[in-house]
């Protein structure tokens, strides 16, 4: 009998251990393919950037690394998707600004960028400009911003939407220059484009990949970069900051988090694989050719850049007043 | 003739084996598209476009654009055989379309469907070839005005598309318009009527909603009836159009064609748009009107050269000025720049080959999809004599894995049956669908073109008419409106002049 007792102990305690021998196992990532998520259709600027990255994730980490489009409500959708998930590293959001910008105009949005997710690491970065159509009447910013200044409320802007990344540009134009325009939101920046090269409003916010084709043939011309510095491929164009507004600076980012609570060891692993992947010389070229800019973050920076991005864009919104109830 | 010498080193490009194989592989994978319901050529560029990262650019805008334009040919098989439009474009022709095939003419109907599309398909490249340049830069002066006027003519000629009494139509409209408000507001960036669904976010889907009032709501009302033999196994009378179809239909399919790639080169839904326009000026122009909606071979002939030459047309400020014009041709272009290419107007000097390979490919495509779907419809015919029983199931199917396949999203399924279980009462109650379709698609577009207007102008509305396209459009829809009330003033006047 008391044989029996103790092996019966032993049989319980054996079992009770593989419980715990789960959270070890969790350290043997990844042993499946990971996907991830990209909020927008499949050829847009998100989904291509990523694409051009994907297969030496793959390489580096030696998993499949799947892109998963989740389109849908500018990002909410893929994002909650993500949010919700296990944090177990195979579902890794495709972070970017509009995430941010989002959580500062809606405060009814499903999930919390900083307490739901986990940054990982930065991926890419691109300039953002203001372009007028080809034959404008505006050469300069100067011009632009003077004619503003004499005729309040009568320059047209035109954005991808509220909340978009375009739109935030226009709302940090106007706080930092103090002007006042009219602002027309589209459904997209395609026909906001459109609508800026017939002449029907007189300029957008862009980035770079977006319009640099129809800068090099003239149809549109850009009159000034959000950016630190001047862009090389389009040397000729002023920053905000030399024209004596240094507080009109942003760009487009995208970068990648996992949920919140995934363990430590999964997010370095990611994030040493990723860094693998962003900084080789082949992914650069791809980068390149498509005019981002690799701005590798790891993970500690990247969470506190988008702290203060994060920041950065309450203030904009609270002070232009923007909000979707 | 500089364009000439163009089109023929266009073809020395396309006619390379390679380009061949990739024509003929994006045509056939288009039209097996386009027959499955719900699933679009959106659907099938977005799955392939990371293929082609391993291709030529050349070669992958072949057979992306010959995946777009199969898909607009298959799509009117399964609006003709079961009622189930395999796009949006394609709705129209489930009206008379599908009456057709219930009298036992589908392969008719399925005949002059694949033949217009053909015409229509290669004037539209031939007109393509020709006037590209100017024609991008008169798409470029349409701005908000102009696209406000636009859809006021479109909701005036919906009118049109009632087969019964105008006050159910114009009820069906405006609901219609209002399902239209569900969705986030652009001009404002708030929800409305989403009740925290954020699948709702983006409006209620167009594939949802018409997969539903279409095909499921078919279903459930055949299901109900007891099924005679006659209506399973109508007799097939006849497998290609005769000479009076080719008649009739010879008219429909050109006015079809220059409708279609104008209204094609236009941002935003051309090929819908147009074929709805195409049926409704058919059904005006026709000396038997009320023969529309009961199988009159012009509803299927016209809007299916409408919606294949848009198809053409909405190439243009793609190819001439780097602009998509829909959702296709968004992912064209990212398609060319994965390639490191920049779309704009240099592309045509700068990448020639591209520019005229892609054009002169839509020559041949059009010709393969011809030679491939005419030996098809004595297939497709086939299908229409599975029993019932068996035939629904499939259908039900293919509609949910359609509307899935959309946006992997499981809650709009759940519109679809939705919208199915209204179809089904709307069909009971006599109740059209079209017109809720048209005014759904039309009232989004119609509320931001004015409000994006007003914002401009600061809110004169003058600009509506003094701005020469947008005038012109107000005063077609104006006349349009009078016309129909000439009937009643000429009885007005009549009477008076009776009564003396």
């Amino acid at each position: 009998m008391k044989i029996q007792k103790i092996l019966k102990a032993l049989f319980f305690f054996i079992m009770f251990s593989f419980i715990f021998t789960g959270s070890l196992l969790a350290i043997d990532f990844p042993t499946k393919p990971i996907n991830l998520v990209v909020c927008f259709a499949a050829g847009g600027s998100t989904d291509i950037i990523v694409r051009a990255i994907n297969d030496k994730m793959s390489e580096k980490l030696g998993v499949p690394v799947v892109v998963l489009n989740k389109p849908g409500s500018g990002g909410l959708v893929g994002g909650e998707f993500v949010a919700r998930s296990k944090p177990d590293g195979y579902n890794i959001l495709v972070l970017s600004l509009s995430h941010l910008v989002r959580q500062a105009i809606d405060p009814k949005m499903p999930f919390d960028v900083l307490k739901d997710l986990e940054p990982i690491c930065l991926y890419v970065s691109q300039p953002i400009f203001i372009i007028v159509k080809g034959d404008s009447k505006f050469n300069t910013i100067d011009e632009m911003i003077d004619f503003a200044k004499n005729n309040p409320g009568k320059l047209s802007m035109g954005s991808a939407g509220i909340g978009a990344t375009s739109h935030f540009s226009l709302e940090l134009m106007k706080t930092a220059t103090k002007i006042n325009f009219k602002h027309v939101p589209f459904a997209g920046e395609g026909p906001c484009l459109t609508a800026v090269m017939g002449g029907h409003i007189d300029g957008m916010a862009a980035g770079l990949g977006f319009f640099l084709g129809k800068a090099l043939s003239g149809d549109v011309k850009p009159l000034v970069c959000f950016d630190e510095n001047r862009v090389p491929e389009l040397k000729d164009v002023a920053t905000f900051k030399e024209k004596g507004y240094p507080e009109a600076l942003m760009y487009s980012w995208f970068g990648f988090a996992a949920p919140a609570g995934t363990p430590k060891e999964i997010i370095e692993k990611v994030d040493n694989g990723f860094m693998a992947a962003i900084k080789d010389p082949a992914s650069g070229a791809a980068i390149k050719k498509l005019y981002f800019r690799e701005s590798y973050m790891g993970h500690a920076e990247f969470k506190q850049f988008v702290k203060t991005e994060l920041e950065k864009f309450d203030k904009i919104a609270k002070s232009a007043g923007i909000t979707v109830k | 003739m500089e364009t000439l010498s163009s089109v023929v080193s266009g073809f020395s490009v396309v006619l390379q084996p390679a380009n061949l194989l990739f024509c003929f592989v994006g045509v056939f994978v288009g039209t097996l598209i386009g027959v499955l319901p719900g699933i679009g050529p959106l659907g099938a560029i977005a799955l392939l476009l990371p293929s082609t990262f391993y291709i030529s650019p050349t070669s992958a805008l072949i057979m992306l654009a010959g995946i777009y334009y199969g898909a607009m040919y298959g799509g009117s098989t399964t609006s003709i055989l079961v009622n189930i439009p395999g796009e949006a474009a394609t709705v129209v022709t489930c009206i008379d379309g599908y009456q057709m095939a219930k009298q036992g003419r589908a392969g008719p109907a399925l005949g002059i469907a694949a033949f217009g599309s053909f015409i229509a398909g290669t004037i539209s490249v031939l007109l393509l070839s020709f006037l590209a340049p100017p024609l991008a830069r008169l798409a470029l002066k349409f701005g908000p005005p102009e696209y406000f006027s636009l859809m006021i003519l479109g909701l005036t000629i919906l009118v049109y598309l009632a087969n019964g009494p105008i006050i159910k139509a114009l009820m069906m409209a405006a609901f219609g318009l209002i399902l239209g408000i569900v969705g986030t507001d652009i001009i404002t960036g708030r929800a409305r009527f989403t009740f925290g669904i954020i699948e709702l976010n983006d409006g209620i889907g167009i594939i949802p909603v018409v997969m539903g009032l279409f095909g499921i709501s078919e279903v459930l009302f055949n299901v109900e009836k007891i099924i005679k033999r006659e209506v399973t196994k109508t007799r097939i009378r006849g497998l290609f159009p005769n000479l009076q179809d080719w008649k009739n239909s010879i008219g429909p399919i050109f006015r079809g064609t220059f409708l279609g790639f104008f209204l094609g080169i236009l941002p935003g839904g051309g090929a819908v748009i147009s074929s709805f326009a195409s049926y409704a000026i058919e059904k005006k122009m026709s000396k038997h009107p009320e023969k529309f909606g009961t199988g009159a071979i012009e509803g299927v002939a016209g809007p299916e050269s409408a919606n294949n030459s848009a198809t053409g047309g909405s190439f243009i400020p793609l190819l001439t000025l780097g602009v998509p014009t829909n959702g296709v041709m968004a992912l064209m272009l990212g398609a060319l720049v994965l390639h490191g290419l920049q779309p704009g107007p240099l592309l045509m000097k700068e990448q020639p080959g591209l520019f005229w390979g892609t054009i002169t490919s839509m020559y041949l495509g059009n010709v393969m999809l011809l030679i491939l779907n005419l030996p098809l419809i004595g297939l497709w015919v086939q299908v229409l004599r599975i029993p019932y029983p068996i035939l629904f199931p499939l259908i039900l199917l293919f509609c949910l894995i359609g509307v899935f396949s959309v946006n992997n999203s499981v809650a709009e399924i759940w519109f679809m049956i939705l919208f199915g279980i209204a179809g089904y009462l709307m069909k009971k109650f006599e109740y059209e669908m079209a017109p809720l379709v048209l005014a759904l698609i039309l009232g989004p577009m119609f509320e931001n073109a004015l409000r994006q207007s007003l914002i401009i102008f600061e809110g004169d509305p003058i600009v509506f008419l003094t701005r020469p396209i947008s005038a012109a459009f107000l005063i077609v829809s104006c006349s349009l409106l009078l016309s129909t009330m000439l009937p009643w003033l000429k009885g007005k006047r009549k009477l008076l002049s009776d009564g003396d």
